[in-house]
C-alpha cells in the first residue's frame, strides 16, 4: 500500500477501531469497578460520602506535604510530564479539530510553539523517567512488561507528533502516517493496560476519599 | 579610538566595501571569466535566474557593475534586453517570452554576446533570396 | 512523418537561427535546467529527427487537452508542439472517422518502435472494456495495439496515470490508469486535474530534446516537477506554522490570507508544481485565490473523503459510533458488576462458618 493509501485506511477505519476499543474497553473497565459495589457499612457516617470523594481527587491533584514520600523526583517529572502531554494532547488546533469532529464541542487552542514546548519538555521527563527507572534499583526492581510497554506506546505519539509539525527530511504523509498509527496503536492498548488509570485514578481517589470521609479521616 | 602618528606623515586609508557572500563569489567568477576572455577568447555565462538573490543583493550588484555604452534591443519570440555594463565585457541579459514575464537573466562575459551578433546561416538565407530576386 | 531535424523544422517555420538560440534558453528553463545547458539543447535538437506523436484519448473530459491548448498568445509551448508531429488527436486533428484511423495506423507503421504515445483519460476494464470504444474498438485493445510500437508512453491528466474520476468508488466501468494495463514500456505519468501546461509541456520538452526519460519518482511522476508538495513551497506556510487559521470561507482569517488548512486543504500531501509554476502563466493557483487544495495530482483523490474535511479529521463520522461503543462498554461492564455483585452475595449466603466444634474435630 502507498503511503497516501495508508493515511486513508489510518484516517478511516484504522481510526473507527481503535476508538472503539479504546471507549468500549475504559467504559466497561470503569463501570465494572463502579457496578461490583462496595460491602455494607453498618455504622454511621462521619462525612457525606460524594463530598469527601470530590475532595479527595482535588486534595490529591494539589501539591501537599504528604506526596514527597516517593521523592521529589518522581513528583517533579511526573507533573511534568503529564501536564505536557495534556496541552499537547488537548490544545494544538489540529487536535481539537479531530475532537470537534467527535464530540460536536471546541476550544481555544495555544499558538504551535507553546505546544512545541509543551511537547519537548514532556519527551525530556520521559527520558528522565526511564532513566531513573533504569538506575533506581527499587524502581527496576518493580519493573514489568507492561511499564516498557506503556512508556514506548507513550513517547512515540509524541516524538512523531512533534516530526510531524517538523517534517525535516521526512515527507508529510509519512509522519502522518507514523503518529496515527502510533496514536492508534496507544488508544487500542490502554483499556488491557495499567494506562486505565488515566481515568480509574478518579474513580479509586473517590472511593479512598468516600471511605476514608465515612470513618472521618481526611485523605 | 584615534591613533596619533608622527607630524609629516600621510596615511591613506581606503575603505573596502563589504559585500554579501553572494556577490563576492559573483565577482570573484566574473574576474576569472574576464581573464579567460583576455587570454583564451573563451566566453563564459552566469544564469542569475535561479540564484536566491535578494532583491537588495540584485540592486548591489547593478550598482556595483554600472552601466556601459551600448544598449541592445531583440524583438525575436518576445523582448531581450541587453545591457553592457561599465566593466568591459560584462553583458547583462534578459530574455523575456512573448507574454512578457522574464524568461532568464544571464550575466554573459564575452566581446559581443552571442545572441546579438548575425549568424552565418542567416546569411546564407538572406543570400539565397537576394539572388532569388526576393527581398525580405 | 518527416525525416527533418526539430532545429530544421523550426527553421522552415521561420525560425530564425537568433530566434532558435532563444527558443534553446528557454527550452533550458522549461525544463529546470541551467542556460548554459543551451547549446546541448540546440545540439540535440539538430540531430534528434521529427517525432511522430500519437495522442489517445480514452475515458476523459479533455481538460488536459484544453489546458494544454489554451494560450492566447504565441508562446514557447506552441512552438514546441508544432515541432512534433501530432499524428492523431480527437479534438485537435482535422480528420475525422475512417480517414482519421487510416491516419493512425499510417504513423504507427511507419515509425514503428519510434513514435511517442500520450495517453490522457482512464481505460475501462469491466466486461471486456465494452464501457469506451473508438472506431468499434475497445480502449483495451486500442491502447495494447499501439503501445506495443511506441517507444515511450506519457500519461497525461490524474484520469491516465492513477484512474481519475472514472476509477473513483464505486467505479462501475472498472476503470484503471494506464500502468495497470501496459507493463513493458517506459511510461511518465503526469498527474493534475488538469496537469499545469508548462508540466505537460516540459515533460514532452525534455523527451524530444534528449529522448530520454527525465528522472521519475515511486509513481513515476517527473521528479522535477512533482518532487515537492504544495504545502513545502506554500506563500501561506508561515500562518500554518503560526497556527493562523481561516475558519470557513470569507471570514476575516481568510480574508488576512491565512492558511487553509482547516478547509481542508491538501497540500500537505499532494506532489505538483502549483505553488511555484502556479496556473495560466503564473498568474494565480487555488490557495492564492482562497481555495484549499484538492489534492488533484494524487492517486484516488475523489475517494480521500469530504473536500472540505481537514487532513487531521476522521475521514468517516465517528460520533455514533462513539456513542455506540461507551454505550456497550457501559452495558457490559455494568452486566458483569452485577454479576459479581450476585457472585459475591450469594458467596456470602452459602459461606459456611467456622465452628469451634468443626475446629476440635478430628480430621
Amino acid at each position: 500500500m502507498s503511503g497516501l493509501e495508508w493515511l486513508m485506511w489510518l484516517r478511516g477505519p484504522g481510526l473507527k477501531w481503535a476508538l472503539v476499543i479504546f471507549l468500549a474497553g475504559l467504559v466497561y473497565r470503569v463501570i465494572r469497578i463502579i457496578s461490583s459495589g462496595k460491602s455494607r457499612d453498618l455504622s454511621v457516617p462521619r462525612q457525606p460520602y460524594l463530598m469527601q470523594g470530590l475532595l479527595c481527587i482535588v486534595r490529591r491533584s494539589i501539591f501537599h506535604p504528604g506526596m514527597t514520600h516517593r521523592g521529589y523526583f518522581t513528583l517533579i517529572s511526573g507533573y511534568t510530564f503529564h501536564i505536557g502531554l495534556l496541552l499537547a494532547v488537548f490544545f494544538l488546533q489540529q487536535h481539537i479539530l479531530v475532537f470537534k469532529s467527535i464530540l460536536h464541542v471546541s476550544w481555544p487552542a495555544l499558538p504551535p510553539f507553546a505546544v512545541d514546548v509543551a511537547t519537548l519538555v514532556s519527551i525530556t521527563a520521559l527520558f528522565a523517567i526511564l532513566i531513573h527507572r533504569i538506575l533506581d534499583p527499587v524502581v527496576r526492581a518493580l519493573t514489568n512488561y507492561q511499564d516498557i510497554l506503556a512508556w514506548i506506546l507513550t513517547v512515540l505519539p509524541l516524538l512523531t507528533g512533534f516530526a510531524l509539525m517538523h517534517p525535516m527530511g521526512i515527507s508529510y504523509t509519512a509522519a502522518m502516517v507514523l503518529h496515527l498509527a502510533s496514536v492508534e496503536m496507544l488508544l487500542v492498548v490502554i483499556p488491557f493496560t495499567k494506562l486505565t488509570h488515566m481515568v480509574t485514578l478518579f474513580v479509586s481517589r473517590w472511593y479512598n476519599g468516600a471511605l476514608g470521609g465515612y470513618r472521618g479521616v481526611k485523605t | 579610538m584615534a591613533t596619533t602618528y608622527p607630524p609629516g606623515l600621510t596615511i591613506h586609508e581606503t575603505t573596502v566595501p563589504v559585500y554579501s557572500p553572494w556577490i563576492q563569489s559573483l565577482l570573484q567568477e566574473i574576474t576569472r571569466a574576464l581573464q579567460s576572455l583576455l587570454d583564451l577568447r573563451v566566453t563564459h555565462c552566469i544564469d542569475l535566474t535561479h540564484l536566491p538573490l535578494t532583491p537588495n543583493d540584485r540592486q548591489v550588484l547593478q550598482q556595483i557593475l554600472g552601466e556601459g555604452e551600448v544598449r541592445v534591443d531583440i524583438g525575436v519570440l518576445g523582448k531581450t534586453a541587453i545591457l553592457e555594463t561599465a566593466v568591459s565585457g560584462v553583458w547583462w541579459v534578459r530574455h523575456y517570452e512573448p507574454g512578457g514575464g522574464l524568461v532568464s537573466e544571464l550575466l554573459e562575459m564575452a566581446l559581443v554576446p552571442e545572441i546579438v551578433e548575425t549568424q552565418l546561416m542567416d546569411v546564407q538565407e538572406s543570400l539565397t533570396k537576394l539572388h532569388s530576386g526576393v527581398c525580405s | 512523418m518527416s525525416n527533418l531535424t526539430i532545429a530544421e523544422i523550426l527553421r522552415n517555420q521561420g525560425v530564425s537561427r537568433r530566434a532558435f538560440l532563444k527558443f534553446c534558453v528557454t527550452m533550458a528553463g522549461l525544463m529546470s535546467l541551467p542556460p548554459s545547458m543551451a547549446p546541448a539543447i540546440a545540439k540535440a535538437l539538430g540531430q534528434t529527427r521529427r517525432p511522430s506523436v500519437i495522442w489517445l484519448s480514452f475515458q476523459e473530459c479533455t481538460g488536459c487537452t484544453e489546458s494544454l491548448t489554451r494560450s492566447n498568445k504565441p508562446s514557447v509551448e506552441n512552438l514546441i508542439l508544432n515541432a512534433v508531429s501530432l499524428d492523431y488527436h480527437h479534438t485537435l486533428q482535422a480528420a475525422a472517422g475512417t480517414a482519421a484511423e487510416q491516419a493512425r495506423t499510417k504513423a504507427m507503421a511507419e515509425a514503428y518502435g519510434k513514435y511517442l504515445l500520450i495517453v490522457d483519460g482512464a481505460i475501462p476494464t469491466k466486461d471486456g472494456g465494452v464501457y469506451s470504444t473508438i472506431a468499434g474498438i475497445t480502449n483495451m485493445q486500442m491502447l495494447s495495439e499501439v503501445a506495443a510500437g511506441a517507444a515511450a508512453i506519457v500519461a497525461v491528466g490524474t484520469c491516465a496515470a492513477f484512474g481519475g474520476l472514472p476509477h473513483a468508488s464505486p467505479n462501475p466501468t472498472g476503470a484503471v490508469p494506464v500502468t495497470h494495463l501496459v507493463k513493458n514500456k517506459p511510461i511518465i505519468n503526469v498527474p493534475g486535474c488538469p496537469p499545469i501546461p508548462v508540466v505537460i509541456t516540459g515533460v514532452l520538452a525534455h523527451y524530444l530534446t534528449f529522448g530520454t526519460i527525465p528522472p521519475l519518482d515511486k509513481l513515476h511522476r517527473p521528479i522535477s516537477f512533482y518532487g515537492d508538495t504544495i504545502h513545502d513551497r506554500c506563500y501561506r506556510r508561515p500562518f500554518y506554522d503560526q497556527g493562523k487559521f481561516a475558519k470557513t470561507f470569507d471570514d476575516e482569517g481568510a480574508r488576512k490570507g491565512w492558511c487553509l488548512y482547516e478547509l481542508g486543504c491538501r497540500g500537505p500531501v499532494t506532489h505538483n508544481a502549483c505553488a511555484t509554476s502556479k496556473w495560466n502563466n503564473g498568474v494565480s493557483f487555488p490557495i492564492q485565490s482562497g481555495h484549499p487544495c484538492l489534492g488533484c495530482s494524487e492517486p484516488d483523490f475523489w475517494d480521500m473523503g469530504r473536500f472540505y474535511q481537514p487532513l487531521a479529521q476522521p475521514g468517516t463520522p465517528l460520533s455514533k459510533i462513539a456513542l455506540a461503543a461507551v454505550a456497550g462498554g457501559a452495558a457490559i461492564g455494568g452486566a458483569y458488576g452485577v454479576y459479581d455483585r450476585h457472585k459475591r452475595n450469594k458467596h456470602l449466603q452459602t459461606h459456611e462458618k467456622v465452628t469451634v466444634a468443626a475446629l476440635e474435630e478430628k480430621p
